[in-house]
């Protein structure tokens, strides 16, 4: 957003301001340039589709973002504060929630077990609490169990709750994350490529429950290859080429960008 | 002038050593992702060797190459023995545990062959010579003289051999390695006999300079590996450099300071350099603070609130009761049933005292290495805390006994939030190096600082214990208190375990970045985790000062470590229970080494002590992961016969899949 399109005091502000605004994000690793400067918003309300080839450094993009990686270069705000310095787990505790292209799964844990781990911000009881197992830390428990089942509801994966999450198909696995995502109860949600290994219906489903999301006021960061979920959800589209910005826009600005259609469609093609 | 000249240039001689030590630290971490906790062991043994071919008469150079083979077909023993068979499946710390056992056993070996009392050698060449205003020993040439043909020889190998140039590849990427049909398990062998022949050599060539003893090890492999890690573990220049430095460190400060304390000066180095990575690395102070500057005009609430209902009242709040409960429960039976056949005051009643003692540091010593995933070697450097406060407020202040008890824990509480925040930032195993130089450091201090704690032969005279008028004088009286101590750290620990702290700390050792990115701090909960233990080992050693009465260095040394490291591991890492169960079992047998199998000759058990504190560890770390806390879990023990016979059926395939690389685990703070 430039100065120019900002709005004068007094006037009240447009209903969906940003709530994460990346501005000239560049990443090196060694020599190589992964993302070169890339500047995305995301408002409330709206699914973002980051897409590009594979290596564009979309990946990279949400790693910046979400503070697991330190960008080079540029600046990101969640609600105007910089977060571009912090670590994932105070940028994850101010708001943003993301998933991996790799679904995190823990040995040992169950559905319930996992998605109660976002939960964990939520807990009231101090450490010494913890340690005396207090009244209230028990309370703590039981709150997190409930609302952890209550986002596996809303997933379709309340009845695996007590499955342990290796031994399910990826598909639910990727249910987990997201899940697990939404019990943090975040601004941002931050998606790479959650539809892979999805089946049919489990794609129709995913893409139904992410409209769900953003009609609730979360932004929502989507990585997705799949064109047609793209196309279908999307209310902006962003596409990333060797790293750089190639476009922006509406998803059908962005299918008739002839750039676009070079560089990524054209590629698909080939 | 001429002062420092000689402190320097003796001091290079010993740093002859630490750099090789670290060579062969670097050499080994980059080929096969193991940091060999044996390395300084090999030196050792390779000096030992050196005195029993010379006292035979044979000629010198006959008696250096004999150590070197000796000790780099040691070297292949153990790479065959605890390193090839089980690279796959046991992960960064159980290699390193296992190293840590079989040094063990190198020294309760050596302890049995070649005895207690420390051996020399005269000089390989009778005479002194002048250099730079300093006089040194005709030994220097031998000991410079090999140095700079190993270095020559280490980098000619890795420059124009072909083994040499594969080690490398190994070490830069060994999935490419493999590719390009390098045999890892042949270059994991060759790493660890080349770093044994090197160690072998000069631990042949210092003995007329620093003699050679059973535990000289120990010394000599934590400044090679704190040379090592000065040198981020990748460079085997930089490691040679920084061995160097720190002898000359180390003979400068005992020059100008004081002898006594110049290990605790080169210890101290690490943790100057601790604290300035801690400083200056990518994910450390004075990032943060940058950081937290850009942020700072809008605080985050210090707790997260949640915008749904509570809907907790719908759930039940059940503390599910799960099986390999039998197996605590039957070790604290037997702890509860000792007073009742064990005489009030006999031998017996004491060492059970000293092994419900130990359940207690072994208790918090399982919270770190079972939950926070923290290899810690200085357990014991809070049980002497706790003894020293207790023994110096009660004899010397005249402290009320409880306040001296508290005091005690508080004193280790702060000590290991210090240590903690200075290491669990990083990955790694800067904990384990940094606890146990602190507590080699505590060592050397109380040993010196005889006004304030008798020196070596301690402080005697400390009081019975008195608890709220409750007199605890009487040794059983003593034993329950004891107990009652030990039942309220189990169940601390066992609410830390099954509470979110316990489950995010799981979620942080599987996958770091994942747990970071629901908001978990990794950082923050290890810490906590630390302190906790810090403060039941500091517990525990205040209460062994009331038992014994006296506070002796001799109470509270490296073998307290290395018993508390073997409970945690044979009771089973991953169970509250587990320092438990490992005291009641491995402390019981010890006992009964002690008094039964060695006809109760006090002191004379050590070397079997020794042995078997190194077997078990190597053995239950590499084939009973689990430990006995899930003995009856069906799949526990014919899991590890079934590994076992998984093993031999799949060796055709090719070795070692999964090694990771020194660089990937000490390296990426973030
Ligand atoms: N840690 C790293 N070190 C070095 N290079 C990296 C690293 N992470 C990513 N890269 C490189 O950066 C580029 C972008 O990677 P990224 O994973 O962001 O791509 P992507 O758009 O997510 O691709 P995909 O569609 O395959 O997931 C790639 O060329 C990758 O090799
Ligand atoms: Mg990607």
């Amino acid at each position: 957003m430039s100065a120019v399109e900002q709005v004068a005091p007094g006037t009240p502000a447009p209903p969906a301001a940003p709530v994460l605004r990346a501005e000239g994000l560049r990443r090196t690793f060694g020599t190589f340039v992964a993302v070169d400067d890339v500047s995305i918003e995301l408002r409330p309300g709206r699914v973002t589709a980051l897409i590009g080839p594979n290596g564009a450094g979309k990946s990279t993009v949400i790693n910046l973002l979400a503070g697991t990686l330190i960008p080079t270069a540029g600046q990101v705000r969640i609600a105007d504060v910089r977060v571009e310095g912090l670590r994932a787990e105070e940028v994850a505790l101010r708001g943003l929630a993301r998933t991996f292209q790799t679904p995190k799964l823990y040995e040992g844990m169950t559905v319930l077990d996992m998605v109660m781990l976002a939960r964990d911000r939520f807990g009231r009881a101090s450490f010494l609490e913890i340690a005396l197992r207090t009244p209230r830390t028990r309370r703590d428990r039981r709150a997190s169990h409930a609302a952890a089942m209550a986002h596996l509801e809303r997933v379709g994966l309340a009845h695996q709750a007590d499955r342990l999450a290796t031994s399910l198909p990826v598909g639910s696995q990727r249910l987990v994350d997201v899940a697990r995502a939404l019990a943090s109860e975040p601004d941002v949600l931050l998606l790479d490529e959650p539809a892979a290994g999805l089946d049919h219906t489990e794609t129709h489903d995913l893409t139904a429950l992410i409209r769900e999301i953003a009609a609730e006021g979360l932004a929502v960061l989507l990585v997705e290859h799949d064109m047609r979920m793209v196309m279908s959800i999307a209310d902006d589209v962003v596409v990333l080429d060797r790293g750089r910005l190639l476009a922006a826009g509406t998803p059908k600005e962005v299918a008739a960008d002839p750039a676009v259609i070079e560089a990524y469609l054209g590629t698909v093609a080939a | 002038m001429s002062d420092l000249a000689q402190y320097v240039l003796s001091g290079l001689s010993a740093g002859c050593v630490f750099a090789l030590v670290a060579l062969g630290f670097v050499i080994v971490a980059n080929v096969t992702g193991v940091y060999n906790f044996a390395q300084g062991d090999y030196v050792m043994v390779g000096g030992m060797i050196m005195v029993a071919t010379q006292t035979a008469g044979w000629p010198l150079l006959v008696g250096v190459l004999t150590s070197a083979v000796a000790v780099a077909l040691v070297a292949l023993a153990q790479e065959r023995l605890t390193v090839a068979p089980v690279r796959r499946r046991v992960g960064m710390l159980g290699l390193v545990i296992a190293s840590l056992g079989f040094g063990i056993v190198l020294r309760g070996l050596a302890l049995l062959i070649w005895d207690k009392d420390p051996l020399s050698l005269p000089s390989f060449h009778d005479g002194t010579f002048g250099l730079l205003g300093a006089r040194l020993d005709d030994q220097t040439w031998f000991i410079w003289g090999t140095t700079v043909v190993v270095l020559i020889g280490v980098v000619g190998l890795f420059r124009f051999t072909i083994t040499g140039k594969a080690m490398r590849a190994c070490a830069s990427n060994p999935t490419a390695a493999r590719l390009l049909g390098i045999r890892t398990g042949r270059m994991s062998m060759s790493a660890f006999v080349l770093a044994g022949a090197i160690s072998g050599t000069l631990g042949a060539m210092i003995v007329p300079v620093s003699g050679v003893s059973w535990d000289s090890g120990i010394t000599v492999g934590l400044i090679g590996f704190i040379a090592a890690a000065l040198a981020g573990f990748e460079h085997p220049g930089r490691a040679v450099l920084a061995g160097l430095g720190l002898g000359v460190v180390q003979s400068v400060g005992a020059g100008v300071i004081s002898s006594e304390y110049r290990d605790a000066i080169v210890y101290m180095t690490l943790i100057v350099y601790l604290l300035g990575r801690d400083l200056f690395d990518a994910d450390g102070m004075i990032r943060r603070i940058v950081a937290a500057r850009a942020t700072s005009r809008t605080k985050r609430p210090r707790r997260a609130v949640s915008r749904v209902p509570d809907a907790g009242d719908a759930v039940p709040d059940g503390p599910r009761f799960a099986w390999p409960m039998l197996v605590p429960v039957v070790a604290l039976l037997l702890l509860a049933l000792a007073p009742f056949f064990l005489e009030s005051g006999s031998q017996e009643l004491s060492s059970a005292t000293f092994v419900v003692l130990a359940a207690i540091a072994a208790t918090g010593l399982g919270l770190v290495m079972g939950l926070a995933g923290q290899f810690s070697l200085g357990q014991a450097a809070f049980v002497l805390v706790g003894g020293y406060t207790v023994a110096i407020l009660t004899t010397k202040h005249g402290w009320d006994p409880t306040a001296a008890l508290l005091a005690g824990v508080v004193l280790s509480v702060i000590g290991g939030g210090l240590i903690g925040a200075m290491t669990l930032r990083l990955q790694g195993f800067n904990l384990a190096i940094a606890t146990l130089a602190i507590h080699l450091s505590l060592l050397v201090v109380v040993s010196q600082a005889t006004s304030l704690t008798g020196g070596a032969l301690g402080i005697i005279g400390i009081p019975t214990l008195t608890v709220l008028g409750l007199d605890l004088a009487d040794p059983s009286d003593f034993y329950w208190a004891a107990m009652v101590v030990l039942v309220a750290c189990l169940w601390v620990a066992r609410n830390i375990s099954g509470s979110r702290v316990g489950q995010a700390l799981r979620a942080v050792g599987q996958d770091e970045d994942g747990a970071r990115s629901m908001g978990i701090n990794p950082f923050r909960l290890k810490l906590v985790v630390f302190v906790v233990s810090a403060g039941m080992a500091g517990l525990a050693g205040g209460l062994w000062a009331f038992t014994l009465q006296f506070a002796a260095p001799a109470n509270w040394d490296f073998t307290l470590t290395i018993s508390l490291v073997t409970y945690v591991i044979v009771g089973g890492i991953g169970s509250v229970y587990g320092g438990l169960i490992g005291a009641v079992v491995v402390g019981g047998l010890e006992y009964w080494i002690r008094y039964h199998a060695t006809s109760g000759l006090e002191g004379a058990s050590l070397q079997w002590e020794l042995i078997m504190y190194g077997l078990l560890l190597v053995v239950f770390v590499l084939f009973f992961k689990d430990g006995l806390a899930r003995a009856f879990k069906a799949d526990s023990v014919t899991g590890g016969l079934d590994r076992l016979r998984r093993r031999r059926t799949s060796a055709s395939g090719p070795p070692g899949a999964d090694i990771p690389t020194a660089a990937g685990t000490s390296g990426a703070a973030r």
